[in-house]
């Protein structure tokens, strides 16, 4: 692939990333769990592992966090996202070396490993160990938004994938 | 879904199940008071046993933490996204309401084995 091509993949994943950001803050929250939603912006950075280079989709990632919490969010919005995102990268680009291990597994540790980033960066801020509590919750939550987010990208690569070259 | 994700799932359900048994079975007793903390400083400590409303206003924002019956709830804040009023009452020990805008912890203790010697008295 050449570097033209990786600059036109990574703007694009970038711009979908925002309108999946968008369309997931029109969908309400779960009452009564304060901060568990989809993360369906994070479809960009799953499906982009399939395909472009790690460092390619790391900058997706931070140019997703940067543009989208400044848009709808704040500069703690950015803080949480940032750490929950790079966590969750880290830990996905060493189990895709894992065998065994499909994207949906994958995205299933990203998912949890996000809410885990988030919620040591909560633990820091409000200065006690109060929001540990939620630890159960959040893995469960994790699992099950980075599972349906793996799919995804399972079935959009199966379907672009071809054309990606 | 590969054999292994299926581990992998299975883990973090085993994972959150154990953590989830050991916070509620050993974390969770009969509540005695509140402590607000702001920033991770305390603010004060409140008896849950007596109904009160708490307003704590700093730089962060306001907030007005009601007890009521023996349980402590958030009536109103300022912040952005209300996270925090969405919290279900609570009344028994670690239980909390954290609103993360505002740095703001309310948690719930219990008898300290030290401080009250009920027996002796």
């Amino acid at each position: 692939m050449t570097n033209a091509k990786k600059v036109a993949y990574c703007a694009m994943l970038t711009a979908l990333s925002m309108i999946f950001s968008y369309i997931e803050a029109l969908i309400p929250v779960f009452v009564g769990i304060p901060g568990i939603k989809l993360g369906l912006s994070n479809l960009v950075v799953v499906a982009g592992l399939s395909f472009l280079p790690a460092g390619w989709v790391l900058l997706v990632l931070v140019l997703k966090v940067t543009l989208v919490s400044f848009l709808f969010g704040n500069m703690s919005v950015w803080i949480y996202s940032m750490a929950g995102g790079v966590l969750s990268f880290l830990v996905m680009l060493l189990l895709k070396r894992v065998k065994g291990v499909s994207t949906i597994g994958v995205s299933m540790a990203g998912g949890v490993s996000h809410n885990i980033g988030q919620l040591f960066v909560a633990v820091c801020m409000v200065g006690s160990a109060a929001p540990l509590l939620y630890l159960p919750v959040l893995i469960v939550a994790g699992a099950v938004s980075g599972t349906a987010i793996g799919a995804a990208a399972y079935r959009v690569h199966g379907l672009v994938g071809r054309m990606v070259r | 879904m590969k054999k292994r994700d299926g581990y992998l799932l299975a883990f973090f359900l085993i994972v959150a199940a154990v953590l989830a048994f050991f916070l509620n079975v050993f974390g969770k007793g009969a509540g005695e008071r509140i402590v607000v903390m702001v920033d991770g400083e305390e603010f004060g400590v409140y008896s849950l046993l007596q109904n009160q409303v708490i307003v704590v206003e700093n730089a962060f924002g306001t907030n007005r933490i009601v007890i009521k019956d023996g349980s402590a709830y958030m009536e109103a804040a300022d912040c952005p996204d209300k996270y925090c009023m969405t919290y279900q009452p609570i009344a028994k020990t670690n239980e909390s309401i954290i609103c993360l805008p505002h740095r703001l912890v309310v948690q719930v203790e219990g008898a300290a084995y030290l401080e009250t010697d009920g027996i002796a008295r």
